[in-house]
Order: structure tokens, then sequence, then C-alpha cells
């Protein structure tokens, strides 16, 4: 499960109607200032409010905290590293393999091999990441070579610019 | 479509990294005059007095208008922004488009119009009649000429021979049959299945 799509659900929610909120605040209290009709939205008190705040109140602090925080967790939503939903196929710039399905193939092929107990798959923009445990304690490297081949296969029939980076864990070790 | 959702998050990611750099200068700004390692920016931001002091408060009143008029605008720069970014999380879901065609007998003028879910529904049924494809769904946007495909297909396939193989000429059966007046796009997201996931699904 990546969390990344999801954080980037919530928070994209409640900003936009934090930001739709704001808007119509704003757009309220100018227009109702033109009609003369003071303070609509917000308390009739605000002005004087923030004649009367000092900007090492606790209140303020703990708002410019607040947003801070805020814009710091949505830039790092925006930023942090989140695999595609899908990979395209080369050569075909309108054919794409949805990524989940596509690591659940290869997980079971790659589990149909003699000798393979689990196996786990992740793919991102560049690399086909492939964990793979065994419980074979004699010539893992033969497993590996098999692993490594089936991802040569599958990379190449499927026409994926992916870079299969294959690692066997064993008893007694890791390759 | 997957790759719709991708593209929604895309755009989603791009919205979250402006406004939270927004918010965040905002508050670095702030929190510089509230800790005291700056003293002033300009007249109407001082460290030492309120957060509206008398500066600010004339400078308000001199530039009245063109504050109102600031405040306005950006008011409803965050609606406009908050909508957009509101409809992006909608999720994408299929719409089907119908298709009209001239009747082509002389001693009867007319339009026949074909349900976009009717094409959608015998081209999916064509897709899936073969070994390859273990389910299909199709999406008919004549207006766009664009027609996106989701298949499940089946795990020894590749999706190179299955858009040659079968793809192809459904595409080119289904322009035919509806008359549509040229091949459309096929957008494409494969699935690919196992036989026994299938048959349990």
């Amino acid at each position: 499960m990546h969390f990344v799509p999801v954080f980037t659900r919530v928070f994209s929610v409640l900003l936009a109607l934090a930001l739709i909120v704001a808007g119509v605040v704003v757009v309220v209290e100018v227009v109702a200032a033109w009609f003369g009709a003071g303070w609509t939205l917000l308390p009739d008190d605000t002005t004087s409010r923030f004649q009367l705040w000092r900007w090492d109140d606790r209140s303020v602090v703990i708002t410019i905290i607040i947003v801070g925080v805020v814009g710091l967790i949505s830039i790092l939503i925006g930023v942090w590293p989140r695999p595609p939903l899908t990979v395209p196929v080369a050569g075909q710039p309108d054919v794409n393999y949805e990524r989940h399905a596509l690591e659940q193939s290869i997980r079971h092929q790659i589990e149909d091999l003699d000798g393979v107990a689990k196996a786990r798959v992740k793919i991102d923009r560049r690399r086909l990441r492939t964990r793979v445990e065994t419980n074979r304690r004699h010539q893992p490297q033969e497993l590996k070579a098999n692993v490594d081949a089936l991802l040569a296969g599958v990379t190449s029939s499927r026409h994926l610019e992916l870079q299969p980076d294959v690692r066997l864990r064993f008893p007694g070790g890791t390759r | 479509m997957k790759r719709i959702r991708n593209r929604q998050l895309t755009v989603s990611r791009v919205f979250l990294i402006v406004v939270g750099a927004v918010l965040l200068a905002g508050a670095v700004i702030a929190g510089l005059l509230a800790t005291g390692a700056t003293d002033h920016l300009g007249n109407a931001l001082d460290a030492d007095t309120a957060l509206l002091n008398a500066d600010g408060l004339r400078l308000l009143y001199v530039h009245r208008l063109a504050f109102q008029f600031l405040a306005l605008g950006i008011g409803l720069l965050l609606i406009v922004v908050g909508l957009i970014w509101l409809r992006n999380q909608i999720p994408p879901h299929r719409h089907q488009e119908d298709h009209s065609v001239e009747t082509q007998s002389s001693d009867l003028a007319g339009r026949n119009t074909v349900a976009g879910g009717a094409l959608a529904r015998a081209l999916e049924n064509d897709l899936a009649r073969h070994p390859q494809v273990e389910r299909a769904r199709a999406e008919f946007r004549g207006e766009e000429g664009v027609v996106r495909l989701r298949l499940d297909i089946d795990d020894d396939s590749s999706a190179d021979e299955v858009v040659r193989t079968v793809v192809e000429p459904a595409i080119d059966r289904v322009t035919t049959v509806a008359e549509l007046p040229a091949r459309p796009n096929v957008q494409i997201d494969m699935r690919p299945v196992s036989s026994s996931v299938s048959r349990v699904s």
C-alpha cells in the first residue's frame, strides 16, 4: 500500500476547501464594505483585534507555527517520490500497464520458480526491484541466475524500460 | 482509468507544492517578526507593534480602493483555484458519447443515433471473445475521437501482441460498423492477470 496518493488526496481536498472558504470570506467582506454593511462574516471587532494582537502573542505564534507546518507538510507530500500508477510500454505511447497488476503478475511468475519461498516486487519509474526469499542453503547463485533470466525475459517480452534489481535472501546470507 | 488518476495526482502535487510554498513563506516572514529576528518589514510590519499598527492602518485607509480590489482579486483567485483543485479530486468515471450517422438512403432523410454505451459494450464483447483478453472495459469519447480501453489480459500475453492481434482489428471493425468518421485514437491500460486469479474474480 502506498500512502502518498492517499495523503495527496486528503490534503488536496482539505486545502482546496480551505482556499474556497478563505476566498468566499474575502470576497463577501470586500463587497459588504462597498455597500457599507461593515464586517459580515468576520466578527465586528476584527480590526481592533488586529490592533491588539502582537507578533509575539502566544495565539499569533501558534497560528504561525500551524500555517508553517501545514505548508511544510504540503510541500513534502508534493515532492515525496511516488510510484506511478501506470508503467509505459516502450514504443507504444498510448499503451500502459497498471503498475499494481504488473507487480502481482511478475511476483506470481517468480514464486512459480523452483526454490522460491516468497517474492516481493516493486516498480518505480526506472527500476524493477525484486526481493526473493529461499530456504535453499546451497547454490543460491543458481536461483538468482534463474530470477535474473526470468526478469530479463519479462522486461523484454513486455517491452518494459525498467532496470531489474534482484536481491536474494537465503539461510545465512543475502546476495 | 489509471492514467487519468495518474495525471490527477500529478496536478494535485503541483498545487500542493505551490500552496505549501506560499503558506511556508508567509509563516517564515511572520516567524521572523514574531521571534524578533527581524525588527520590521517596511513601516507597516513592525515586530515591536501590533499586527496592524498605526502605519499599517493609515496605509490601508490611504489606498483603500486599491487594497479592496486587490483583496477581491485574491479572493476570486482562491475560489477558482480551490474549485479547480477540488474538481480534480473527483475520480474519473466512464462517460460514453453517442454517435450520430446520417441516413444514407435517398428516399428517407434523417439521422440515426447509436448510444455510446451500446458501442462500448459491442467493442467490449468483441475484445473479450479473444482468449488473450480476460475482461474488457471501453469508453467511447466520439467528440475527442478517443476510445479508452481497460483490458485484463492473460499473464502470458504481451501488450504489444494484444494490441496488434486483438485491439487493432476490433477497432477497425467498430470503425466500419458504426461508420465512425475516422479511426479513433485508442488509449489502453492493461492488467496482466493469471487465469486462476481471473476465474476467482
